[in-house]
């Protein structure tokens, strides 16, 4: 009896000291929204003469880059012909699917994803396009041949939409005044501008005041998603018919290889067995900036955090 | 007024008399380790961490100093863990800082101050604060082995760098 005991005893410790099933290491996926809003089909709003190409650059030098490392599906968005448009493709059904938009278009996007986000998958939000002046609301939706425009504020976006999709989220947003959408951070940008939207030069005195008053925020340390944005949230952002790109797409696309004088999508050697950060874009798209000159009234902005998020691990 | 001046330098004058009064200076560089802990966060970050600190004004009595050392502390990027890292960053520090020579060999050193935290890659900054222990062993008369111990204090965040380095001193004596 004793002995029985014992047994059970030694079992019990044993089965509660292991797992019984040996934990598995799930891949992230990507999942990737596009949009690329040029305006050509409506009078009230200026066109935009780079954004689709920015978008379509974007999409197929990620879709290259992940390809065979990461499942992904990629939603892209546009003013098309007849109307907007989805295009949907996967790593699983890469042949891109043609879909109209005739509902609310945020609905519409959610809807085409086959599956929802886990919490280390990675979600990309891009936007090319107009910000609205003083806010920075993006411009994304028009009513064809009509002066009806609908946009999105940056409480839209993170309590309508972010706040209910898990995974790591980053947002790039090539349009004016996208600097609204980084929200404050523990840490506090060194950046500052003047009444015009100038890049003033950095000032220690000011930096280290403003450090010390941060010391009250209540912004967590972990950003919930980090933002990219073509401009602080007093600058415009431009685009260049040139380049055929918006000039912070086309340092983002310089960074990560694409072949701006091809049009065409390529990978780096040099991110073979390593990775590609938050941060690590941030460096790519200020040392890729194509007119310095022009640095100073639209400059690049990053949700300041220690924390940098993974987003391609190469290794 | 006259008081508020007088009482300093009779202060002074009576230290003086039990301990000549002497300049001190030292300069230091050493490598480390560093571990960082962010609150509601369960991991361990750890860092290489490089310290030069300038030590120049500083004023001996007997075996004690009491100085205004300034230093640079650079962090460099985190290991990944999960999907993040924390990255690098320079610490300027300015501090109060008392050194006690137990012996012609053996010194230690305690120090607390304020900082300024530069993240290079990002752009930003933070307050940060200083809190260290360091032993020196002096095998010659002009240059110690160093072995700090820091604590840097940020909002959220505490960070320990353990050390070993060397030290100059200029003057000599304790």
């Amino acid at each position: 009896m004793r002995k029985m005991i014992l047994t059970f005893i030694a079992a019990v410790i044993l089965l509660s000291s292991c797992s019984l099933s040996p934990s598995v290491e799930i891949e992230p996926k990507l999942y990737m929204v596009a949009m690329g809003i040029g305006y050509d089909k409506t009078e009230s709003i200026r066109p935009l003469d780079c954004t689709k190409g920015d978008m379509n650059a974007i999409t197929e030098q990620i879709r290259l880059m992940v390809g065979g490392m990461m499942d992904y599906e990629i939603v892209t968005y546009s003013d098309e012909e007849d109307g907007f448009t989805l295009r949907v493709s996967s790593s699983q059904d890469p042949q891109e699917k043609v879909i109209p938009v005739l509902g609310d278009p945020v609905d519409e996007i959610l809807k085409s994803f086959s599956d929802e986000a886990d919490e280390n998958d990675l979600v990309i939000f891009y936007y090319a396009g107009h910000g609205e002046d003083v806010t920075g609301d993006l411009v994304y939706h028009y009513r064809y041949g009509t002066n009806d425009y609908e946009s999105l504020s940056v409480r839209d976006l993170n309590d309508d939409i972010l706040s209910k999709i898990k995974g790591r989220k980053l947002l790039i947003l090539d349009s004016c005044y996208s600097g609204n959408f980084i929200e404050e951070g523990d840490l506090e940008p060194t950046h500052s501008y003047d009444g015009k939207g100038n890049l003033e030069s950095f000032d220690l005195f000011s930096s280290i005041r403003l450090s010390f008053e941060a010391l009250n925020s209540d912004a967590p340390a972990k950003p919930e998603s980090y933002v990219l944005s073509a401009a602080s949230d007093v600058q415009s952002s431009y685009e260049n018919k040139t380049l055929g790109h918006g000039y912070f797409t086309y340092a983002l696309l310089s960074y990560l290889g694409y072949d701006t004088e091809s049009e065409t999508a390529t990978y780096d050697a040099r991110f073979t067995n390593d990775v590609i950060t938050v941060q690590g874009l941030y460096e790519g798209i200020v040392e890729n900036f194509p007119f310095k000159e022009e640095y100073k009234n639209s400059t690049p902005s990053i949700t300041p955090s220690r924390y940098d998020m993974v987003l391609f691990d190469f290794r | 007024m006259k008081k508020r001046i007088l009482i300093p330098i009779i202060l002074l004058s009576l230290v003086q008399g039990l301990y000549a009064l002497s300049y001190s200076a030292h300069f230091s560089l050493y490598p480390g380790a560093g571990l960082t802990r962010i609150k509601d966060d369960d991991t361990i970050w750890t860092s290489y961490t490089f310290t030069a600190e300038v030590d120049a004004l500083g004023l001996r009595a007997g075996g004690h100093t009491i100085s205004l050392p300034m230093s640079m502390t650079y962090f460099s990027d985190s290991g990944i863990n999960g999907y993040y890292r924390i990255l690098s960053h320079f610490d300027f520090n300015i501090a109060l800082s008392y050194r006690y020579a137990f012996t012609d060999l053996f010194s230690l050193k305690a120090k607390g101050g304020i900082g300024y935290r530069y993240y290079d890659g990002i752009d930003a900054s933070a307050a940060s604060f200083i809190a260290a222990l360091a032993a020196e062993f002096y095998p010659c008369e002009v240059t110690a082995i160093t072995i700090p111990v820091e604590a840097f204090i940020a909002k959220d965040e505490i960070a320990i760098s353990i050390g070993l380095g060397l030290l100059v001193r200029l003057g000599g004596g304790k």
